[in-house]
């Protein structure tokens, strides 16, 4: 096992995989940005090495000085959270070299997915094979596929460098757009097309691998409540799924997972059309953010579990042995404002009482009198209910929202309220479009 | 000025891309120069303060470091660490010592990361008043190493 874990990550996920560090008896150095001295991770970690000013491509996206604090803290692992570097083959390969376990999936796991998936004969949404760079090659591809068309980032992820094209009109400034905001966020241009469905469900089995080659997957979630391809809401199980649709998504989840020799914690994202038709869209190699909630519902501490994969442990536990306890519910609680578009809203958090009681779980590095800081992503906390049911879930999201006291900076609470009370959702009866549908985003 | 004020105006300068600012009012004379890619280093002069009248800078803090009681002198330049490493005092011509004039341009420390050594300059002429790191000691991102007089 692992003696010593660098955290190259900030803000709630740092403090995340900190405590599992801790349980488990690792050391952990927590890296940090001028921006982010005073903050949670870089207090309870049990050393911190600052490595640059606060804009990520000088700090958080910055390999080299990551790369040294690692050395000089005598660190053997890094833990990449989620965004940042977590999905960067380059850091995977740089780690390895330097003797380094990056706790992840290997550089060819990452690059290789889509295709291998597609020879494994998993059925995929039709779009480009690899990687386009040349703007006229893609708008071949789009003509052949037919629009609307789907442009997304390679190291993509929280709806950043992801566009809807809806005819060849206005392609060239979208593809452009794409890539500026690709390079910008993730330190990589890289970009791909695929086909869009229109109005499917977002559906993805979390999938745990081990280096002997044993896989297993999880309950799915839910993701379909997105607000910009950001997902707002995640719930497991999901309203739409019985359980053969279940097991048969999940078999084809581990499929995709053995195809690549995957050994650690993933995600198999699919959409599911209104018919019933699945296909898969992309594996996320990473922990993501909306894991609690198949923490909640299996009781399995998914970090944990990713660390110990990582330092080549054995899977113990087989697929009849994961089952689901009642269902759970997240909201992301970002500092935005939803009465102005959803801007960001960044300053002092001047009161923060976070609520509790039975099957209330707040996974937040926040604390009353922190300074919000503009140069990183939005979310402040992540609100997740745990019932025995999904209406106990949802009631317990309706009580939670309202023991919630977030004063300072703006957030969506009254806007989660809404959708709580709303019938469709109410009723399970959603899909990507819903937000735009209700007229709530 | 007050201590209070020149953090204010740092935090807006933090903020801008502005690489060099200087500003000149009542005999009072601050100048602000950032390396692209380093920490800020800052130089104030005030004509009214006399070397005595020195205020007290909080230094970059370093786990389980111990707040260094030394004062910084208002003429003084504060060189800071740009990168994570190990700092080497000796650049071929023994462990430079506190008192020792330097040149702009002059090497004042080297510090190693990922086994490359990046050299650490005067960035004008001056006297080495403290140096605020031990040989082979493991620095970060704004680790403050050297204070330079006049």
């Amino acid at each position: 096992m692992f003696k010593k874990i660098l955290i190259a990550n900030r803000g709630e996920i740092a403090l995340r995989i900190n405590r599992s560090c801790q349980e488990l008896g690792i050391k952990t150095v927590q890296v940090y940005s001028e921006a982010d001295k005073y903050s949670m991770p870089v207090r309870l970690a049990d050393e911190s090495v600052c490595i640059g000013p606060a804009p990520s491509l000088e700090s958080y996206l910055n390999i080299p000085q990551i790369l040294s604090a690692a050395e000089v803290t005598g660190c053997d692992s890094i833990h990449p959270g989620y965004g940042f570097l977590s999905e960067n083959p380059y850091f995977a390969e740089v780690c390895e070299t330097c003797n380094i376990q990056f706790i992840g999936p290997s550089k060819e796991a990452i690059l290789l997915m889509g295709d291998k998936a597609k020879a494994a004969g998993i059925q995929v949404v039709p779009g480009s094979k690899t990687v386009i760079k040349d703007e006229g090659e893609a708008k071949k591809i789009a003509h052949k596929i037919g629009y609307p068309v789907l442009i997304k980032a390679v190291a993509g992820g929280g709806g950043k460098g992801m566009r809807v094209v809806w005819s060849g009109d206005s392609f060239e400034n979208v593809f452009n757009t794409c890539q500026t905001e690709a390079q910008k966020a993730f330190g990589n241009p890289d970009i791909y097309i695929e086909k869009y469905i229109e109005n499917p469900r977002h559906i993805e089995f979390q999938v745990i691998g081990d280096k002997k080659g044993h896989v297993i997957y999880c309950p799915e979630r839910d993701c379909s409540i997105q607000r910009r391809h950001q997902k707002l809401v995640e719930e497991t199980p999901s309203p739409a799924l019985n359980g053969k649709l279940r097991k048969k998504m999940g078999k084809m989840a581990v499929k995709v997972a053995e195809a690549i020799d995957y050994h650690t914690v993933g995600t198999v994202e699919f959409i599911l059309d209104p018919k019933g038709n699945f296909y898969f869209i992309e594996m996320n190699t990473r922990i993501q953010v909306e894991h609690p909630i198949t923490e909640m519902v299996t009781g399995i501490d998914l970090v944990k579990l990713q660390i110990c994969m990582a330092a080549g442990e054995e899977l113990r536990l087989d697929q009849d042995e994961i089952s689901f306890q009642g269902h759970a519910i997240e909201v992301r609680i970002n500092a935005e404002d939803p009465e102005k578009d959803f801007i960001p809203s960044v300053g002092e958090v001047k009161e923060f009482i976070v609520p509790g009681g039975p099957g209330v779980r707040v996974d937040t590095a926040i604390f009353a009198g922190y300074q919000i800081p503009p140069y990183y992503d939005s979310l402040i906390a992540k609100l997740i209910t745990h019932g025995r049911n999904r209406k106990e879930a949802i009631e317990r999201q309706k009580r939670a929202l309202r023991e919630f006291r977030i004063e300072g900076v703006k957030t969506p609470i009254s806007f989660f309220q809404k959708i709580m009370n709303e019938e469709d959702f109410l009723k399970g009866n959603y899909n990507t479009s819903y937000l735009y549908q209700k007229k709530l985003s | 000025m007050e201590v209070d004020q020149i953090k204010e105006f740092l935090k807006v300068l933090e903020k801008s891309d502005v690489e060099e600012f200087e500003w000149k009012k009542n005999g009072f004379h601050i100048r602000f120069v950032r390396q692209l890619g380093s920490a800020p280093e800052i130089e104030i002069k005030d004509k009214k303060s006399s070397k005595k009248d020195s205020k007290t800078v909080e230094p970059a803090p370093l786990n389980g470091e111990k707040k260094k009681e030394e004062t910084v002198s208002v003429s003084d330049i504060v060189v800071k660490s740009p990168l994570v490493g190990i700092a080497f005092l000796d650049v071929g011509k023994g462990i430079i010592q506190e008192g020792k004039k330097v040149k702009k341009g002059e090497v004042l420390c080297r510090i190693e990361a990922m086994r490359v050594m990046r050299e650490i300059s005067a960035l004008q002429d001056g006297t080495i008043r403290k140096v605020l790191i031990q040989d082979k000691s493991r620095v970060e991102y704004g680790t403050e190493l050297f204070w330079i007089g006049e």
